[in-house]
């Protein structure tokens, strides 16, 4: 059965680091976690944008925390996965999984 | 720990040409990267990436709507004068020619950015109110315009027909004012505060 909310290879990165960073999951930090396993630069408007996609698809909330001076003063927004996003990240694991079974050896951009 | 202030004039663009509830966290977060030690050019280039990603996108659907409403105001009103033979919708450009280009461009960057239903219903309240706003302002500035140019002797506020008063400057200047207008419209509608939509 196909699966009712799709997410974009982008979001599913950033459902992933939001789960491992757990309460501490603002701009920065999902910023540098999918950096950091990418191997990639990843633009936080790109971030930005990717999260309110999700949030108005009810896959994950946001609060606004204290304002910090390294920050020029500007509050962190947090970000923490829903219920509903869990599930659609259990989904989209399993439907991957369920793909990547059998297959052949991948060489040289050839399959 | 040094304070190293970001570039002055990329931090301006980005408080004066987004518009979203992440802004001051957007904001907060390139200031802490950069002084984590990122470059000057790293903060330029995520700030421009920024503001074509939430700046544009707001006036973009917005002036789209507000084109595509134009247009249909625009006809119907010829069609209740009778004058089926002159579906113009702004002067020297037809209906048949601006319409299907507007909606071919909110079609392909509605469905490739994906806009819900909420930023759709925000984006035609807060065009309502831009509309209002700005063609009460242009429609001034063009009668002050009118008046000027007609040897001293006031010729009344112009109608919507012909409320563009320098036709003899030709198409070539009407159509980049006619798209400036839409993202004034644009810029304008989606920095307006709407309750239970404005984020």
């Amino acid at each position: 059965m196909a699966n009712p909310n799709p997410i974009s290879n982008f979001e599913l990165m950033v459902m992933l680091a939001l789960i491992r960073l757990g309460d501490d999951a603002y701009g920065v930090p999902i910023s540098e976690e999918i950096e950091a396993h990418s191997g990639h630069d990843v633009a936080l408007g790109s971030v930005y944008a990717a999260l309110e996609r999700l949030h108005d698809r009810g896959m994950v909330t946001s609060s606004v925390g204290e304002p910090t001076a390294e920050r020029g003063g500007r509050a962190k927004r947090y970000f923490k996965v829903t219920g509903k996003g869990m599930k659609v990240v259990q989904d989209t694991q399993r439907t991957l999984t369920r793909l990547w079974k059998g297959m052949p050896k991948l060489e040289g951009g050839k399959a | 720990m040094t304070s190293i202030r970001p570039p002055r004039i990329a931090t301006w663009l980005l408080e004066h040409l987004t518009c979203g509830a992440d802004n001051e966290a957007v904001l907060g977060d390139l200031a802490e990267r950069y002084q984590k030690g990122e470059t000057r050019a790293w903060y330029w280039k995520q700030a421009l990436i920024v503001i074509v990603l939430t700046g544009v996108r707001g006036p973009v659907l917005v002036g789209a709507v507000m084109g595509i409403v134009t247009c249909g105001f625009s006809v119907a009103g010829n069609i209740a004068r009778g004058d089926i033979h002159n579906l113009t919708p702004f002067p020297n450009v037809s209906t048949f020619l601006v319409a299907p280009l507007i909606t071919f461009i909110v079609v392909r960057y509605w469905r490739k950015h994906g806009f819900t239903v909420e930023e759709v219903r925000g984006g035609l309240r807060r065009t309502a109110v831009a509309y209002g706003i700005v063609f009460t302002l242009m429609t001034l500035a063009y009668a002050i315009l009118w008046f000027s140019w007609d040897d001293g002797t006031f010729r009344g506020l112009p109608g919507f027909t012909e409320w563009f008063p320098i036709l003899g400057f030709g198409a070539i200047l009407l159509f980049p004012l006619m798209v400036l207008k839409v993202w004034l419209f644009g810029y304008l509608a989606a920095r307006l505060p709407v309750r239970g939509i404005a984020k």
